[in-house]
C-alpha cells in the first residue's frame, strides 16, 4: 500500500469523526501550548541574560580582582575598602596588568579604577559610581550612547564623563534630601548641556559641611583615620560627554555607572590626595599609601571563548580571584536548566494527559471499526498497513495538535511579553522567547507522543480476528 | 472419472478435520473432509446451518486454521501459513463475496470496488479505471459515486461481486451471497455471478443453504455434521462450449 493512501484513509476516517478528532486534538494542542509557553519562559530568562552578559563584555572577559583579607569588599561593591594590611595581598598594578597581557590566550588586559564620588549641580547633590577605563577598554563595553555622545578623550586635562541613563535618579536635593524615588520628579538637570561639580574627597565635604549624610556612611567607613580632615575639598568641574542610550526607567548594565578615562582619574586623585592615602587605595600599616597605584580591577579579554576558563585558572594560580561571565553563564545555564525541567515537566503532565485522550479515542475507533478492519484484512490489506493506518492516524493527531499548539503558544507567548514590557524593572527584553528549535522540537514531541499513545491500539486492530468481522453482524 | 488435459485442480483438501471444544464435550465441525475443485469450476457447498459448510469456506480462504488435514490452493500449503502470509495470499489470488456485503460505509462505489487494488499499492488512476470497468460488468455504471447507503441491496451486492473481481482472482469465495437479498434479486445476482464466472473463467467456491441458488453450480457439495455426504454434477445446459465433466 502506498504512504499516499495510507495517509489518505488515515485523514479520512479522522474526518468521519470530526468532533472527537477536533476534541483529542484540543488536548493535544493545550498540552503542547503548556509545554512550550513553560519552556519559553525559561528560555526568556536565559536570553535576558545573556543580552546582559553581551553587554557587559560578552563570554571571553574575565575580571581579575586582587585578594582581599576576609570579609572585605570586592572591586565590584561600592566603594573599594582599602583598610586590610595583610602582607599577603594581592593587588592590581600595573606590573600586574603587564604581567597578564604577556599571558597565553589574553588578546588585552586593562585596568579598571573604581570610585564613588559626590556630584553637586545647583540644589541638588548626588553620588556617582565612577569607573576609571582605558579608551580600548570602554569601546569594549559597546556602551550606547545618545546621539550626539562620544567616548571621554584620554587626552584630556579635565575629566569628562559618560553618564548612565539611570545615574539621574541618584541626585536628590540637598536640603530636603528627597530625590527621584519619594518625588517621583526628576532633578532638573541636564548631563548633556550642564557642567557638574565633582568631589573626590567626600570625607573632606562631608565634614566641612558638618553635616553627616544618611545612608553614605558605608563609603565613608574605610576613612576614619582622614577625618581629622577639616578643609574644604577640591570640587572638580566637569561635564558629560556622552549619556547611555535610553530612558531613566529603562535598564541596562550600564544604567547606573558613570565612565571617565583613567589615566585622567588617576592623575585627577594622585594630584588631590598628594601626599594622604587615596581613599580606596590600600595603606601599610602606618597609613602610608602602597608603594604602587592599585586599580580596582583588571579587565582581561581572552582570544577565544574555549580559553577563559583555562586562562582563569592560571590567573587565579598567581593568587588572583578571577570572575567570568563564562563561569556565571555556566552556573546560571544549570539553574535554568532546572527551571526549564521544572516548568517543561508542568507542561509535560498536560500532553501526557492528552495522550491517554489519544489512546482512548483510537480505541473507540477501533472498537466501531471492528468490521471494517475485519473486511480490509480478509479482502487483502496486511497487517503492517493496519497497524500503520492506525499509527498515522493518531500520528497526524499528534501533529495537528502540535501545529495548532505551536501556533497558540506564539500568541500567547506574544501576549505575555505584552503585558510584561509595559512594567518590566529589572528584565530586559523578552519573558516569553520560543525559538525556532522550540516550536520545532515541541512539534515533534507531540507527534511521537501520539505515535506512542496509537501504538497499542494500532496493534490491537492489527490483531483483530477477521473471522469477527464476517461471522457477526 | 475422465479428465481433459487443461483441467488442473485449484483445491485440494484432504481429510481436514476441526475441533472445537464447548466445555467438556468435542464438536466436530469438520470430520475428515476431502475433495478437489477444478480450475473455472463453479462449486456450491450446501448444508443446513451447523453443517460446517461455513468453516469449511472460512479455512479455505485461510481464516481459520484446521485442526488436522491440509489444504492445498493453486500449490501452495494454506494451513501452513502464518497470518500475514495468508493476508498476502487472500490479496494476490483470492476475492470475496460477503453475505452483508460489507461494504465500507464512507466510501462511494468505485472507492470500494478499487480497495482491494489499494491495498496492492497500485496507483490511483489505474485503481479507478479498473474500478469502472468493473462496476460497468455488473450493470452498476449509473451507480459509480453512490454511497451504500443510497443503493439497494441488490446493488450493494453487485457492488461486492464487483470488488471481489477487481483483482483478478484466481478464485472467488462467496459466503451466501444471496442470505440477505429477497428472492427476485438473489436471482438477479446468482446470474450475474454465473456469467462473469463462465465468461471469465474463474473458480467459485459458494457457500449456500439454499438447494434452489445450489442448481447454478456446476457441482454442489452437500454437507451434513461436517461430512460431505453427496456430490452433485449439474449439466451445463447454456454453454456447450465449456467441457462436460463427468463422476
Amino acid at each position: 500500500m502506498r504512504w499516499i493512501d495510507l495517509l489518505r484513509m488515515s485523514i479520512s476516517s479522522l474526518r468521519r469523526r470530526k468532533l472527537r478528532t477536533f476534541l483529542t486534538v484540543l488536548g493535544v494542542v493545550i498540552g503542547t501550548a503548556s509545554i512550550v509557553v513553560m519552556i519559553s519562559l525559561g528560555l526568556g530568562l536565559q536570553q535576558s541574560m545573556y543580552e546582559e552578559v553581551e553587554q557587559s563584555g560578552g563570554t571571553t572577559s574575565l575580571t581579575v580582582t586582587g585578594k582581599m583579607g576576609d570579609g572585605m569588599y570586592t572591586s565590584y561593591s561600592y566603594g573599594m575598602d582599602g583598610t586590610s594590611e595583610e602582607p599577603s595581598q594581592k593587588y592590581v598594578t600595573d606590573d600586574l596588568i603587564e604581567e597578564l597581557r604577556g599571558l597565553e590566550h589574553v588578546k588585552s588586559a586593562n585596568p579598571v579604577l573604581n570610585v564613588s564620588a559626590l556630584a553637586l549641580k545647583g540644589r541638588y547633590i548626588g553620588y556617582l559610581d565612577l569607573y576609571g577605563m582605558t579608551p580600548e577598554e570602554l569601546k569594549l563595553r559597546n556602551i550606547e550612547l545618545e546621539p550626539g555622545g562620544r567616548l571621554p578623550d584620554p587626552d584630556s586635562a579635565e575629566l569628562e564623563l559618560v553618564v548612565g541613563n539611570g545615574v539621574i535618579t541618584n541626585f536628590y536635593e540637598e536640603s530636603t534630601g528627597r530625590g527621584y524615588w519619594e518625588t517621583g520628579e526628576l532633578p532638573d538637570i541636564d548631563f548633556k548641556t550642564d557642567q557638574l561639580f565633582l568631589i573626590l574627597d567626600q570625607d573632606a565635604y562631608y565634614s566641612s559641611q558638618n553635616s553627616p549624610s544618611v545612608g553614605l556612611e558605608e563609603n565613608t567607613g574605610g576613612e576614619t583615620g582622614t577625618v581629622t580632615q577639616t578643609k574644604a575639598p577640591k570640587k572638580h568641574v566637569v561635564h558629560a560627554c556622552g549619556v547611555v542610550a535610553g530612558g531613566v526607567d529603562s535598564y541596562n548594565s550600564n544604567s547606573y555607572s558613570v565612565f571617565c578615562d583613567i589615566n585622567v582619574l588617576k592623575s585627577t586623585l594622585q594630584k588631590e590626595f598628594r601626599g594622604r592615602a587615596i581613599p580606596g587605595q590600600p595603606t601599610t600599616k602606618s597609613g602610608k599609601p602602597y608603594r604602587q597605584f592599585v586599580y580596582s580591577s583588571a579587565s582581561v579579554q581572552a582570544d577565544d571563548m574555549d580559553h577563559v576558563e583555562e586562562l582563569a585558572d592560571t590567573i587565579r594560580s598567581m593568587g588572583y580571584d578571577v570572575s567570568t561571565n563564562i563561569e556565571y553563564i555556566n552556573s546560571m545555564k544549570k539553574q535554568f536548566a532546572m527551571v526549564q525541567g521544572v516548568l517543561g515537566g508542568i507542561g509535560a503532565v498536560s500532553l501526557f494527559v492528552a495522550a491517554i485522550g489519544i489512546t482512548n479515542t483510537m480505541m473507540m475507533s477501533i472498537y466501531e471499526r471492528t468490521k471494517e478492519i475485519g473486511v480490509m484484512k480478509v479482502i487483502g490489506c496486511s497487517l503492517k498497513n493496519i497497524r500503520q493506518m492506525f499509527l498515522l492516524e493518531a500520528a497526524f493527531i499528534g501533529f495537528m495538535g502540535g501545529v495548532v499548539g505551536n501556533i497558540l503558544s506564539f500568541i500567547m507567548s506574544a501576549a505575555v511579553n505584552f503585558v510584561v514590557s509595559g512594567e518590566s524593572m529589572g528584565v530586559s527584553g523578552k519573558l516569553s522567547y520560543i525559538p525556532p528549535w522550540l516550536a520545532l522540537a515541541a512539534l515533534g514531541f507531540a507527534v511521537l507522543v501520539g505515535m506512542a499513545a496509537g501504538y497499542f491500539p494500532a496493534l490491537r486492530a492489527m490483531r483483530l480476528s477477521p473471522l469477527a468481522a464476517i461471522r457477526n453482524e | 472419472m475422465e479428465r481433459e488435459e487443461n483441467v488442473k485442480t485449484i483445491i485440494t483438501v484432504s481429510n481436514l478435520y476441526k475441533l472445537y471444544r464447548v466445555g467438556d464435550s468435542c464438536v466436530r465441525a469438520l470430520d475428515g473432509v476431502s475433495f478437489e475443485i477444478r480450475e473455472g469450476e463453479f462449486c456450491a457447498i450446501v448444508g443446513t446451518s451447523g453443517s460446517g459448510k461455513s468453516t469449511l469456506l472460512n479455512m479455505l480462504a485461510g481464516l481459520e486454521k484446521p485442526t488436522k488435514g491440509e489444504i492445498i490452493i493453486n500449490g501452495c500449503h494454506i494451513e501452513k501459513l502464518k497470518e500475514d502470509e495468508l493476508v498476502r495470499f487472500r490479496r494476490e489470488n483470492v476475492g470475496f463475496i460477503f453475505q452483508s456485503f460489507h461494504l465500507i460505509g464512507t466510501m462511494n462505489a468505485v472507492e470500494n470496488v478499487a480497495l482491494p487494488l489499494n491495498f496492492r499499492g497500485e496507483a490511483r488512476k489505474v485503481r479507478k479505471a479498473k474500478a469502472e470497468r468493473m462496476l460497468d460488468l455488473v450493470n452498476l455504471s449509473k451507480h459509480k459515486k453512490h454511497m451504500p447507503n443510497q443503493m439497494s441491496g441488490g446493488q450493494q451486492q453487485r457492488v461486492g461481486v464487483a470488488r471481489a473481481l477487481v483483482t483478478d482472482p484466481k478464485i472467488i469465495f462467496a459466503d451466501e451471497p444471496t442470505g440477505n437479498l429477497d428472492s427476485h434479486t438473489s436471482e438477479e445476482v446468482m446470474g450475474l455471478m454465473q456469467k462473469v464466472v463462465r465468461e471469465q473463467g474463474r473458480t467459485l467456491v459458494m457457500v449456500t443453504h439454499d438447494d434452489h441458488l445450489a442448481e447454478y453450480a456446476d457441482r454442489v457439495f452437500h454437507i451434513i455434521d461436517g461430512k460431505i455426504v453427496k456430490i452433485e454434477e449439474n449439466l451445463r445446459r447454456e454453454r456447450e462450449d465449456i467441457k462436460d465433466e463427468t463422476d
